[in-house]
């Protein structure tokens, strides 16, 4: 559930800032400096694993990139560590997005498998140039000054370590909660729905993975300053993997699992590190096997790791708020908010002209010729089978057609992909619904208003969105209420009925502004009740000038609803007039009762 | 470069990659039958190797231990399954008494065979089949543990199993082993010369046992009804599991098929490179490398994808030797990009 | 063809399944006899292909099922897949899951990778299926996914002949056939009756499937709305108006 347990983060958060004032013992000290590093590599791997859906083996090779960056500079060069930073972040992020650009259209394991493989041959780099001190490393790297003030102490780094992990907490949570963020969010649910939304998939995964690697190089610039020698070890493979064990021990899909995956395992290491040679009588990193074993048994039982156990057990004290909430007045320029002019009531705004689709032999789509004009509710109909999914992922470009042509508003559109589509105005619903299930009903429809704004993910992570945010949610909000969902607003999207999520969809889909709307199969599981909603819905929505394509099987639920059917059969269409007419027609009767001589 | 270092080279590099190219067959299999990114492997080919030397240095295989153990806990997990669903249905009393045959007697057969042989004077074929019989149902107790019960979950999800899984191998693996590496002894001393190039029978013998273990599972997957199914639960998993093809059933069978071949291409390194608790995992990687050449799908792209990394890493040890793993690691980027350039869009997961 | 009093070979009791939170499929009751067709009609949705995965136990991970599947009296709903087929269950799911990339005849012979009993052979098996469907034979050499819809159904049905089932579920055997494929699948259906299977057929081809079935139930969001003798379901107007939304 996204519902603020925010008192309870930066409470824990204080009380680490607290810490190296108390009279703690050094070794404390350095294993909070250790936490603080982990957390911040831990943190970029939570954005990129659990909530954009990728993953990465290689962060440690990231920190190490920062890490030697700086070292080379400030020892060899002489440079100040400030330069370090910069071109370690340089660095690291040209790395990611190089690497990343490779991966981002191959399916989901080939960037973890890429990322070992760099990670591997990052490290034996590192061990092998001879400007970087072979596999002795880098020493004598200068301490880390801030106007004057000297940061060679642990317990000074403590301060600068956490301060940085802290601006990095408040980047990526202000990041997250806003549009780029939703559209990160959308990214888990594979490429079809947050395509159909305007966003630009294979974008926003190279942004992750490049935020994800300059964390790790930020990381990996505190820890040369901090620890004053780099050597190629602490930058392999395992430790690459220890990251990402991290992440999943918190709480992969939660930002402040990251710190408290990077205690657990710090903390379990240290007291491992001790014991396990005096119980086994030799000297070994052993402690892998608890951590392996321990990692076995948390996908076993919990995917979702630790912190949503914490967060559970203080929300039974302080009963969580909704995090996002859209103003209760439209704010200023709203109403000035670009919207598409509304054609002519009337007017031709979609042609198919004998579109075709083709799969090898196998003709899905024939030659299917059938018109839309504005204000115009048709349904698609025909038996399983007979290419109506196809027809409908032809118009909204999930599929190019083989031949023929389709126009809308007079433009071609049968080799445009989704994301150019809906910027053209059409809208669409998914048979199979696709909602992220724990973000509020709110956050799920403000996706669909992702091609509304411009704000870049800079923006968003310094707040300076913020106008256009509180836009953005007030549209959301708007088409919430139009639909009809008011009072579901901060309701997790996944506990509502099905019928309501179908709606959702539509609200998600209004809010891409468009002219004519694409449903497919919008009644199908529906109960009874629930369809008479959704005919209302779309009774409603004709009435405020809408054009809508409605796909189905169910003959009952488009009988009253639409102003003409096309009826599809074998990819070819087969009838098309009034629903009396269709009714009626002896082609159609045969289709769905079908019938052998 | 003349022509005799040139094909004293790509004789190395052939004879390395035929070993990359059994490991990418098993990645392969293993795969396409479970979604199941087969880190592991490596620990396959260190504790073969490992085993072999210890039957051939006439010491106790410690492997089996672990193996007893394993045992144990797997079948502690399977009774643990079994009671869990004694709510629904009698105790499956059978399955539970094979279970305990496979998981408890058949390890401590081993330890007795181990015990009652001097292995060290076995013909070296006898030594290497009974390495596999410790390795194999090592495997095979593996997948049941920490597979089995997630056969449903995301690739990502397999992965990191995977992934833990090789942690606490490699750990046990020190383990057992030590940290020290050891060598097996030479399949042949025998050696020939064509032209200006001298033939090791050493090469020979890892290139024939590669090109016929390859062979083998050609005819298995072509000829055998099990190989059969196997292929069909890698085209579709549901058509498998209605003709009553188990994807456990499956799991099992390309578990032990990648252990076995892990365990065979360990014992053909072994007599050349001295092989540690850790060397399989580098080794295996490269293999991974070949079978990414192929998409992790297609057994011929595979194994020439193993022959160019053997080949690369065979050549790049001769001009700059200390880049050998950089260069065989970072060709990977120029292979993604060339799948992602030829594949079509992205696939969703 | 089938006398009321014989027992039942298959029966379903308050069959549920459940989606998450979605529920496909409530209470559903059914039976059939030996050598009887029963069909079940409803629009899409309303849970056919739920209750025939159910009895087979081919439900995808997140489904759940509640109720009891009795094989010949006794409860199955716990067991495996593989123990139901190899007590003579067998589906032919929606989207036919053949091997593509293997030939016709590897398809066929899969489908008796349960079956190891004394006295039978692949050849004889093989050569079954092949006099049925004749069009196998010539093409057993062929790979499946080269084959035409048709063909592939021949395939898919063939298949699951191969376990020897006593019970054969159909799930729309008809979907994206030519009516003149159509018709032949139906006569091979009809024809199975004489060898003692029973047959579960669901399907959106409503008057086909009552035309070759002796009994008739209608599925409609989840719950059993209608059933009758497969003749008398035909002539109701409620099944008529069902698929049109409208007396004509």
């Amino acid at each position: 559930m996204k519902m603020s347990t925010k008192k309870l983060q930066w409470l824990m958060f204080g009380w680490f800032f607290l810490f190296p004032f108390l009279p703690v013992p050094g070794y404390w000290i350095t294993i909070g400096n250790y936490i603080g590093l982990y957390s911040i590599v831990a943190l970029g791997l939570v954005l990129l694993t659990g909530i954009g859906g990728l993953t990465s083996f290689g962060q440690a090779a990231f920190v190490g990139l920062g890490a030697y960056t700086t070292a080379y500079l400030s020892t060899t060069l002489g440079w100040s560590p400030w330069v370090g930073l910069g071109a370690g972040l340089v660095v690291s992020g040209l790395a990611a997005g190089l690497i990343g650009s490779i991966t981002v259209r191959l399916s989901g394991h080939f960037l973890p498998l890429a990322t070992i493989a760099w990670g591997l041959s990052l490290y034996y780099l590192f061990g092998t140039l001879e400007f970087l001190g072979k596999y002795d490393g880098l020493s004598g790297i200068p301490p880390l000054s801030l106007f004057g003030l000297d940061l060679s102490s642990p317990r000074v780094m403590y301060g600068m370590i956490w301060f940085c992990l802290g601006g990095c907490l408040w980047l990526v949570l202000n990041l997250l909660n806003s549009r780029p963020g939703r559209a990160i969010r959308a990214l888990a649910k594979g490429r079809t729905m947050p395509e159909a939304m305007g966003i630009n998939t294979a974008q926003y995964k190279i942004l992750i993975f490049v935020l994800a690697a300059l964390m790790a190089s930020l990381s990996g610039w505190l820890y040369a300053h901090l620890q004053r020698s780099v050597s190629a070890t602490p930058f392999g493979l395992n430790m690459g993997i220890e990251y990402l064990f991290m992440a999943v021990v918190g709480g992969v899909g939660h930002v402040w699992g990251a710190i408290l995956g990077a205690v657990v395992m710090t903390g379990l290491k240290s007291q491992l590190q001790d014991w396990l040679p005096l119980l086994l009588g030799s000297n070994g990193n052993f402690e892998i096997v608890v951590f392996g074993v321990m990692i076995v048994l948390l996908l076993l039982w919990s995917r979702d790791g630790l912190w949503p156990w914490v967060a559970a057990v203080w929300a039974k004290f302080h009963p969580p708020e909704p995090e996002v909430v859209a103003p209760a007045i439209a704010p200023d320029g709203y109403g000035d908010m670009k919207r598409r002019a509304k054609p002519e009531p009337g007017a031709l705004i979609l042609e198919v002209n004998e579109a075709r689709k083709q799969f090898g032999g196998l003709v899905a789509v024939k030659d299917m010729t059938f018109e839309i004009k504005a204000g115009e509710v048709v349904g698609l109909i025909g038996p399983n089978g007979a290419g109506k999914s196809t027809m409908f992922n032809l118009v909204t470009g999930v599929l190019p057609a083989s031949s023929g042509e389709i126009r809308f508003g007079g433009e071609r559109i049968d080799q445009l992909d989704s994301r150019r589509i809906v910027q053209m105005g059409i809208g669409r619903s998914f048979q199979h619904v696709h909602l992220i299930p724990h973000l509020s009903v709110l956050e799920n429809v403000a996706m669909g208003a992702h091609l509304r704004g411009k704000s870049s993910p800079l923006s968003a992570a310094l707040r300076t969105d913020r106008h256009e945010e509180a836009q953005l949610l007030f549209l959301a909000a708007e088409q919430i209420r139009r639909v009809g969902l008011g009072d579901y607003m901060h309701t997790p999207a996944g506990s509502l009925a099905l019928g309501q999520q179908r709606i959702l969809e539509i609200a998600r889909a209004l809010c891409t502004d468009p002219t004519l709307l694409l449903l497919d199969e919008p009644a199908a599981g529906l109960r009874l009740k629930e369809k008479e909603a959704l005919a209302s819905l779309i009774r409603q929505l004709k009435g405020e000038g809408m054009s809508v394509l409605l796909v189905e099987h169910d003959m009952d639920f488009v009988m009253g609803l639409t102003d003409r059917l096309v009826v599809m059969e074998f990819g070819s269409k087969i009838a098309e007039g009034l629903p009396v007419e269709i009714q009626n027609n002896e082609a159609v009767l045969a289709a769905y009762l079908g019938g052998i001589e | 470069m003349d022509f005799g270092i040139f094909a004293v080279l790509a004789q190395d590099g052939v004879t390395n990659g035929a070993v990359y190219a059994l490991l990418a067959m098993a990645l392969v299999l293993v795969f396409s039958v479970t979604r199941i990114i087969f880190l592991p492997q490596g620990e396959f080919i260190g504790f073969g190797a490992l085993t072999l030397a210890a039957l051939q240095g006439g010491q106790f295989p410690k492997l089996i231990w672990l193996l007893i153990g394993i045992g144990i806990l797997t079948f502690l997990v399977e009774l643990g399954s079994a009671l869990r669903q004694v709510r629904y249905k009698p105790l499956p009393k059978r399955h539970l008494m094979w279970s305990g045959v496979e998981n408890l007697c058949y390890p401590l057969f081993v330890w007795a065979l181990a015990h009652t042989f001097n292995w060290q004077g076995m013909p070296m074929v006898v030594q290497v089949l009974f390495t596999l019989g410790v390795t194999v149902p090592l495997g095979i107790m593996i997948y049941r543990i920490a597979f089995q019960p997630m056969a449903e979950a995301s690739v990502l999800v397999l992965l990191i199993v995977s992934v833990g899984v090789h942690f606490a191998m490699l750990g046990m693996g020190l383990f057992i082993f030590g940290p020290e590496g050891s060598t097996t002894l030479p399949f042949t001393d025998w050696s020939t010369e064509i032209g200006a190039m001298l033939v090791s029978g050493q090469s020979v013998v890892v290139m024939v046992v590669s090109a016929s273990l390859i062979g083998g599972l050609y005819l298995f997957f072509d000829r055998t009804l099990y190989g059969k199914a196997l292929r069909a639960t890698a085209v579709n998993r549901k058509g498998a599991q209605l003709v009553g093809i188990g994807t456990t059933q499956a799991g099992r069978m390309a578990f032990g098929l990648a252990a076995a071949l892990g365990t065979l291409a360990g014992t053909l390194i072994a007599p050349l490179n001295t092989v540690g608790y850790d060397t399989g995992f580098v080794v295996a990687l490269k293999g991974f490398v070949a079978a990414i050449v192929g998409g992790l799908a297609s057994y011929p792209l595979a194994a020439a994808g193993a022959i160019l990394v053997g080949l690369l890493e065979s050549y790049s040890s001769f001009w700059a030797s200390a880049y050998k793993e950089v260069i065989v690691f970072t060709l990977i980027i120029p292979v993604l990009a060339w799948r992602s350039l030829t594949s079509g869009h992205g696939d969703e997961e | 063809m089938s006398t009321d009093n014989a027992k039942p070979v298959l029966e379903t009791r308050n069959l549920c399944v459940r989606y998450g939170k979605v529920e496909a499929l409530r209470a559903a009751s059914i039976s059939l006899r030996a050598g009887e067709i029963v069909t079940v009609i409803g629009p899409n949705g309303a849970g056919k292909s739920s209750l025939l995965n159910a009895i087979m136990g081919a439900l995808p991970s997140e489904g759940q099922a509640e109720g009891e599947v009795l094989y010949q009296g006794h409860d199955v709903s716990h067991h495996a897949i593989e123990l139901r087929l190899g007590k003579g269950l067998a589906l032919v799911p929606e989207k036919r899951e053949l091997f593509t990339s293997m030939t016709v005849e590897d398809n066929l012979v899969l489908g008796a990778y349960r079956r190891r009993k004394d006295g039978w052979s692949y050849r004889d098996g093989l050569e079954g299926i092949y006099s049925v469907f004749p069009r196998l034979k010539e093409r057993r050499k062929q790979l499946a996914g080269t084959m035409s819809g048709g063909e592939r159904q021949m395939v898919a049905i063939g298949r699951a002949l191969m376990s020897d089932p006593k019970v054969l579920m159909l799930d729309e055997p008809s979907l994206g056939l030519a009516p003149r494929v159509m018709a032949e699948v139906f006569h091979v259906i009809s024809h199975l009756r004489e060898t003692g299977v029973a047959t579960l057929l669901i399907e959106q081809n409503s008057r086909a499937a009552l035309q070759v079935s002796d009994y008739g139930y209608v599925l409609e969001v989840g719950d059993i709305t209608l059933e009758g003798k497969a003749r008398d379901l035909a002539q109701n107007p409620k099944v008529i108006e069902a698929y049109l939304g409208a007396k004509h």
